[in-house]
């Protein structure tokens, strides 16, 4: 085969490829042949060392998948930041969460609290009053309840804040971070 | 040899023949054949990598009433020829340990 029926070959098999990279290609051969036989190389035998059309073809398209690689790895990195973005997101209504529900836990301790003080007065007046035992009974009862009450709102929210420093210190760094990456 | 061994190792001898002077496609075969086994449809996607990669760059320069594409090894292609010394380290003990004798 001579260079140019080499050449138009190698155009015809190069068809799914885009125009710039078809010409490209083919210039490297043509400048490859062409450089070949200024050498002093013998034009046909240089063109058979190439080897088969095909397997030219496939050994680019093999390798096509890795550019497109280097290429995404830009389109990454703005995926990296989008990431970071939602997660910032994320943390923020983490916060949010953890805020409604430590309200919850001090509301429950309140009304345990605001029970606990109710029910000693009540078991006062009731012992002042001296009144039957069973409405004693009743007032114990109903402070001891709130007691638990109270204590059960105030574990709650020391159990739920624990966590939340160490969250808010995460969603300050990567609210940095993502501040110093946009500045760029 | 190992075809992705094989990869690497062509991508730093491409790198390590334009490391003093700019080349051409067919410069580059001749040269790097005194080392290694290397085939024109082989290099082309090589070139194309390192291209991709910022490790080379090109230019189109006259010769002899026709263009010709040259490659020139950029910083970051340097770059990579000195960090290789330190995988050759690595690779030297791994061989030491792959053909270690019982003792």
């Amino acid at each position: 085969m001579r260079k140019y029926e080499f050449l138009y070959r190698l155009d015809s098999a190069l068809e799914s490829f885009s125009k710039s990279e078809r010409e490209e290609i083919i210039h490297y051969y043509e400048e490859l042949i062409q450089d070949a036989i200024d050498n002093g190389e013998n034009e046909i035998a240089f063109i058979e060392k190439l080897g088969s059309i095909d397997k030219i073809v496939r050994t680019i398209k093999k390798d096509d998948d890795f550019v497109d690689n280097v290429k995404e790895k830009k389109n990454f990195e703005l995926k990296q930041t989008f990431d970071k973005g939602v997660k910032v997101l994320g943390q923020l209504l983490y916060i949010v969460a953890i805020i409604f529900i430590v309200g919850f836990g001090i509301s429950i301790t309140v009304v345990g609290v605001n029970g606990v003080v109710a029910g000693l007065i009540n078991l006062i007046a009731t012992l002042d009053a001296r009144l039957t035992v069973p409405a004693n009974l009743y007032y114990i009862g109903y402070t001891l309840l709130h007691v638990g009450l109270a204590l059960f709102g105030i574990a709650f929210i020391i159990s739920l804040t624990q966590g939340a420093k160490t969250k808010l210190e995460l969603l300050y760094e990567k609210l940095t971070e993502l501040f110093n990456k946009g500045g760029k | 040899m190992d075809p992705q061994l094989k990869k690497g190792f062509l991508e730093l001898l491409v790198l390590a023949t334009l490391k003093f002077k700019s080349s051409y496609g067919y410069k580059i075969i001749q040269d790097i054949s005194q080392v290694f086994e290397i085939s024109e449809s082989t290099l082309y996607p090589i070139l194309k990598r390192l291209e991709a990669q910022g490790l080379v760059t090109t230019y189109t320069e006259e010769h002899q009433t026709r263009l010709r594409k040259y490659y020139e090894i950029t910083d970051e292609g340097r770059i990579k020829l000195v960090e290789s010394q330190t995988d050759f380290e690595e690779i030297k003990k791994i061989y030491q340990y792959i053909l270690r004798k019982e003792d």
